[in-house]
């Protein structure tokens, strides 16, 4: 059986299940306290109002955002009693998370594209005459979409594991938080997967601008603890989903 | 062994929850063209054997076997040829029917005639396009029958399959499944707690209780065990009891009553001619017919009593 059908399968479910209001939420929000930002950086006509939004849209709502993704896509499988469903069709449970999983990437994917496309809006209203700095944003949207990857992997497997809506977000919520502050500690901040969005988007846009947001004493930990968090979530959770009982 | 081959057959399977054996030992056997009820009370296993025919548990030991494949080893090909409705309906509410099949029918890749077909066949095409949500429990039933007729599969396992439906829809959807293996070559396993459900349905009965295999054979064999009575009463009960062990009938006494073997008519009347002849006064004649649903009760009780 063709992944592609699998994956045109989970596509259809998310039909009628207003979706898109979720992924355009955080960039709208975002886009309503860029156009109030009064952070002004001399040089830089852009610069104050991206960075007011990418901090809104990357410690709060971009961590929040993975676990809701993760939640919304088992939500009916949970609710409706179709895991047993899904899982008598001829496929390999792998290939239903894996599809899960890319989906999920999708709709994160159409959030970043919103929200790069919510910065030039934000300054557009605002009257800024200088060129948009596409290539910055889009450097810092692409890093963010990075950053999100070990969370999706950590909370599909929760969304999952968990057999409800609630759990899962409510698990993401308390984690999400404490990322601010995590973020701040360049011991820390690397090794916490919800300050990574955060630190991913801020770190991204200052280094295309030449200087450094001061997040990171080093870049490498960040990505190590990345990928490497990004491959034990993914292993886990697909484990436990191959080899869980389904009763 | 071996030389037989069933369309599904499982040997010793067993299931253990908390140390406990939910399932127990269980070897069935499934024949092609065979509507299989299988019978148990609530709680005796039924749900639990099916989900490992399908795979969504593991037996802790055992073996199942679907279309002489082993179902450890070939899961996949062995589902590309099965359809399945367990327990509850499954449904994406928020879709219509048409949507819900749709999602199956991509992976299934069957054409998309196919819908339509289903959903006639189980009586859904006013609904089809309206939101599951807004469907009747039955309705539901019915649309998960659909999802599990999608993929015109070899062997159906449906898991209390008329759950929820209202008087007409069960005598719809049993006439429905009835005609299963003969119109569409298809074989069915379908599970019950109600003996009648099964009665009007079923070919070949597999009864279980506390996990484990009491019966499986025809289901003309069980009607067999049904056996009939015959009670006489009459005023004097030992003579009575005389006479008929010198004709070789063995009786059994409750109050004036007596009991026997039922006889053929013939047999009857010699019987009551030479009780008569010997200055009886017979008061009543009686014949009783134990039912299937008696044959049932007592079966699984003499379970719970071991």
């Amino acid at each position: 059986m063709m992944f592609s059908n699998v994956l045109k399968s989970e596509w259809l479910k998310l039909k009628h299940s207003k979706v898109v209001f979720i992924v355009l939420a955080s960039p709208v929000l975002a886009t309503i306290i860029g156009l109030f930002s009064t952070m002004h950086v001399p040089e830089h006509q852009w610069l104050g109002t991206i960075t007011t939004m990418i901090l809104a849209h990357s410690a709060i709502f971009l961590p929040l955002l993975t676990g809701v993704f993760a939640a919304l896509i088992c939500r009916h499988e949970h609710s409706g009693g179709s895991w047993k469903q899904v899982l008598t069709l001829p496929v390999s449970r792998l290939q239903i998370y894996f599809a899960k999983f890319i989906v999920i990437l999708f709709l994160l994917t159409l959030t970043q594209t919103a929200f790069l496309i919510a910065t030039w809006v934000a300054g557009t209203l605002k009257g800024f005459s200088d060129p948009f700095p596409f290539v910055n944003v889009l450097m810092s949207v692409g890093v963010g979409w990075l950053a999100c990857l070990p969370l999706i992997a950590l909370q599909l497997w929760l969304a999952t594991m968990l057999t409800s809506f609630a759990g899962p977000s409510v698990v993401n919520v308390m984690l999400t938080f404490p990322a601010v502050i995590i973020a701040n500690s360049p011991l820390f901040g690397p090794l916490y997967p919800w300050a990574h969005p955060l630190l991913g988007m801020t770190q991204a846009l200052s280094y295309s601008l030449g200087g450094d947001a001061g997040f990171l004493d080093s870049a490498v930990t960040f990505y190590v603890v990345m990928i490497s968090s990004l491959a034990l979530f993914t292993v886990v959770g697909s484990v436990h989903f191959q080899r869980r009982e389904w009763v | 062994m071996g030389n037989q081959t069933y369309l599904l057959e499982t040997n010793g399977l067993t299931k253990t929850y908390k140390g406990a054996k939910v399932v127990n030992g269980l070897s069935l056997q499934l024949e092609e063209g065979e509507i299989y009820g299988f019978l148990g009370p609530n709680g005796a296993g039924k749900t639990t054997t099916i989900r490992m025919l399908l795979g969504l548990i593991k037996p802790a030991k055992g073996r199942v076997t679907v279309f002489g494949k082993d179902l450890s080893k070939e899961r996949i090909t062995i589902l590309k040829q099965i359809g399945s409705l367990v327990e509850s309906p499954s449904y994406y509410p928020h879709l219509t029917g048409k949507d819900n099949l749709e999602t199956l029918r991509k992976i299934l890749q069957v054409p998309k005639s196919r819908i339509a077909e289903v959903l006639e066949m189980v009586r859904l095409t006013k609904m089809a396009d309206r939101k599951v949500k807004e469907y009747s429990l039955g309705m539901k039933q019915r649309l998960g029958l659909a999802a599990s007729l999608l993929g015109s599969p070899k062997l159906l396992i449906l898991d209390e399959p008329t759950n929820g439906l209202d008087p007409a829809g069960m005598i719809y959807i049993r006439e429905l499944i009835k005609q299963l293996p003969v119109k569409y070559g298809m074989t069915v396993l379908l599970s019950s707690h109600l003996l009648s459900e099964i009665d009007q349905v079923a070919t070949k009965v597999g009864i279980i209780a506390k996990g484990e295999m009491i019966f499986q054979d025809q289901i003309d064999v069980l009607r067999e065990k049904a056996s009939r009575k015959l009670h006489v009463q009459m005023n004097d009960w030992e003579t009575g009891q005389k006479v008929l062990s010198r004709h070789g009938i063995e009786t059994a006494r409750h109050d004036n009553w007596l009991t026997m073997p039922n006889q053929p008519d013939g047999k009857i009347a010699e019987i009551v001619k030479e009780l008569v002849y010997s200055g009886l006064d017979i008061y009543r004649v009686s014949e009783e017919i134990a039912s299937l649903e008696d044959i049932f009760l007592n079966l699984t009780k003499g379970e719970e009593t071991l």
